[in-house]
């Protein structure tokens, strides 16, 4: 149970209003005794979950039904022993006299609702932390450890040969990680995001391979906004540098073309790298294959070609009905 | 004292050059140079004393060409330091084959440590090439190869892997040598050599032999090793960084 001190507040407030409500309806004693009854039941309530859950399961979620079990237990011992303190507090004789049974329910009901609270609020941030681990995971898959550690290496050193391309780098790493980052967040992005994802991307490699690799991004505007789930196309373009490029002595040219065509957005990634033929580094095909799977998730009659450039090199073209 | 630098990114093999120049500025730079091949060309060339070459590059990696300079150049080979900027394997096995190494970004603190160590060891070819060897054994192991499997027609013949004499790489394919034949696998001897048992030794580039096979090791006048085979005509040729392994006790 997290957040011990919020806990703590949040009883203590619902204490205060089980103490006005019991007031109101005439229940008990004065207001000052019944806020003190309240507060003694609840606070020893929430210490003896806290500590059975801290004690019982000292590092996971506990089980539903045994911590239900904890629940009951200490909601009679919490109910005893607080009113035994709060007698004490008021100097009052600890009588289980006729206002002992209600206050047992009183503490039952608030109990549950209490426990209810604070369960529901420990599973919505159970979720968010999975959430924004399955988020960092995918972050991790995109950005390669190998590519940040070169990258980050280049920076070193154009700081101290060019501080002002080092400037100019880092922004296109930044509009890269920031672009990626929001990517793995959205269902849904448009194709000038992609392209001014796949311009920081480039724009790094081209840092890091200087002459080697020429690159041409084609998107006309009337093309801009149109749909497209995120990340779709930098794979392609990664598999190209990967498997094509960077493996190739005197490196080359890699396009990425938006275009329309018969009612159909078409996409293509064209390289003049190795090829499959020419003995590329054996790609798995893994990045083409998600790219398959996740546009056939989005669209119906989608369809993917990848084969041998005209040109020398690789073409993906991905078709998608408009 | 002279050096040469590979590396494929331009900028990397700059900063390098300017850190060395800070660390030790007695070293000459005498080139540097964008990938393996021309690297290898570079070293016989300029013989320098050092060479840092950059693991990953196209064409040739730093590995192989670290091979190829000690296999051209023998005894005249320079000190190899490779330099990598992320590898948990490559570091890893450059720790365990005690080869130097520099990590980039380079670090002031981490070069001066390399220039010292470079300054005080003994650069023999017989460190360089256990270190080779020993880096050549260290990739990842997958499971044993009990028997090769090798497509003949429409079957799929069954060689045990004890009854191979010899495994010859062709490009992308291997040639598989039994004392009765040879067949032709689309294994690349690179990924066949991880799942290879105890007792067969890479001895070449594009050899891996089964000791068992062996029957001499040769040394011709000019120091080159070869092997005659118990149960085939032909000799294979040993690296002269595998040329220790043969040598009588």
């Amino acid at each position: 149970m997290q957040g011990f001190p919020f806990a703590l507040l949040a009883v203590a407030a619902f204490n205060t209003v089980i103490a006005v409500l019991l007031s109101l309806v005439g229940y008990g004693g004065s207001f000052g005794e019944n806020l003190v009854f309240s507060q003694c039941i609840g606070l020893t309530l929430l210490v003896l979950i806290h500590l059975g859950w801290r004690l019982l399961w000292p590092a996971r979620k506990p089980p539903l039904l045994p911590f239900l079990g904890l629940v009951a237990v200490a909601v009679l011992a919490g109910w005893l022993g607080g009113s035994a303190l709060a007698s004490l507090f008021l100097g009052l004789p600890w009588t289980a006299g006729r206002s002992a049974g209600a206050a047992l329910g009183v503490t039952v009901v608030a109990g549950i609702i209490g426990t209810w609270f604070f369960w529901n609020r420990h599973r919505a941030a159970e979720m968010e932390r999975q959430r924004i681990e399955a988020q960092l995971k995918m972050l991790q898959a995109q950005i390669e450890p190998h590519f940040l550690f070169n990258t980050l290496a280049n920076l070193d050193a154009l700081i101290q040969t060019d501080p002002r391309r080092a400037r100019a780098m880092l922004g296109h790493l930044n509009d890269y990680l920031r672009a990626t980052l929001a990517a793995t967040r959205r269902e849904r992005s448009t194709l000038a995001d992609e392209f001014a994802l796949l311009r920081g991307y480039l724009e790094v490699q081209g840092m890091r391979m200087g002459e080697r690799l020429r690159f041409r991004l084609e998107l006309p505007e009337s093309l801009a906004q149109a749909d497209l789930p995120p990340m779709l196309l930098q794979p392609l373009v990664e598999n190209s540098l990967k498997h094509g490029l960077e493996p190739k002595v005197e490196g080359g040219e890699v396009n990425v073309v938006a275009r329309e065509e018969g009612g159909r957005l078409v996409l293509e990634v064209a390289d003049t790298g190795l090829g499959k033929a020419n003995g590329a580094t054996g790609g798995s095909g893994v990045g083409l294959a998600n790219v398959r799977e996740r546009l056939a998730a989005a669209y119906e009659g989608a369809k993917v070609e990848a084969g041998v450039n005209p040109a020398g090199g690789y073409t993906v073209t991905l078709s998608i009905p408009r | 004292m002279k050096a040469i630098i590979a590396d494929d990114e331009p900028l990397l093999s700059l900063s390098l050059k300017t850190a060395l120049a800070d660390a030790w500025p007695e070293l000459e730079i005498a080139a540097v140079l964008p990938n393996g091949l021309e690297a290898v060309q570079a070293a016989e060339r300029l013989k320098p004393e050092f060479a840092f070459l950059d693991i990953q590059m196209p064409g040739m990696s730093g590995l192989e060409a670290a091979a190829e300079i000690a296999e051209r150049m023998g005894e005249a080979a320079p000190a190899i330091v490779f330099v990598t900027a992320y590898d948990e394997f490559a570091t890893r096995a450059f720790e365990l084959a005690a080869a130097d190494y520099v990590l980039k970004p380079v670090s002031q603190g981490r070069l001066a440590a390399t220039v010292a160590r470079l300054k005080a060891k003994q650069h023999g070819f017989e460190e360089l090439a256990r270190q080779l060897r020993a880096l050549g054994t260290l990739s990842p192991k997958s499971a044993t190869l009990r028997q090769v499997r090798a497509g003949a027609g429409n079957a799929v013949k069954l060689i045990p892997i004890q009854e191979v004499c010899y495994f010859q790489a062709m490009d992308k394919y291997t040639t598989v040598v039994t004392a009765g034949g040879e067949d032709l696998i689309r294994t690349p001897l690179k990924d066949l050599a991880t799942q290879l048992p105890e007792g067969f030794q890479q001895v070449h580039r594009s050899t891996v032999v089964n000791l068992a096979e062996v029957a001499a090791a040769v040394r011709d006048e000019t120091g080159r090793v070869s092997l005659r085979l118990k149960r085939r005509k032909e000799t294979l040729p040993v690296s002269r960084i595998y040329s220790d392994l043969f040598k009588a006790m």
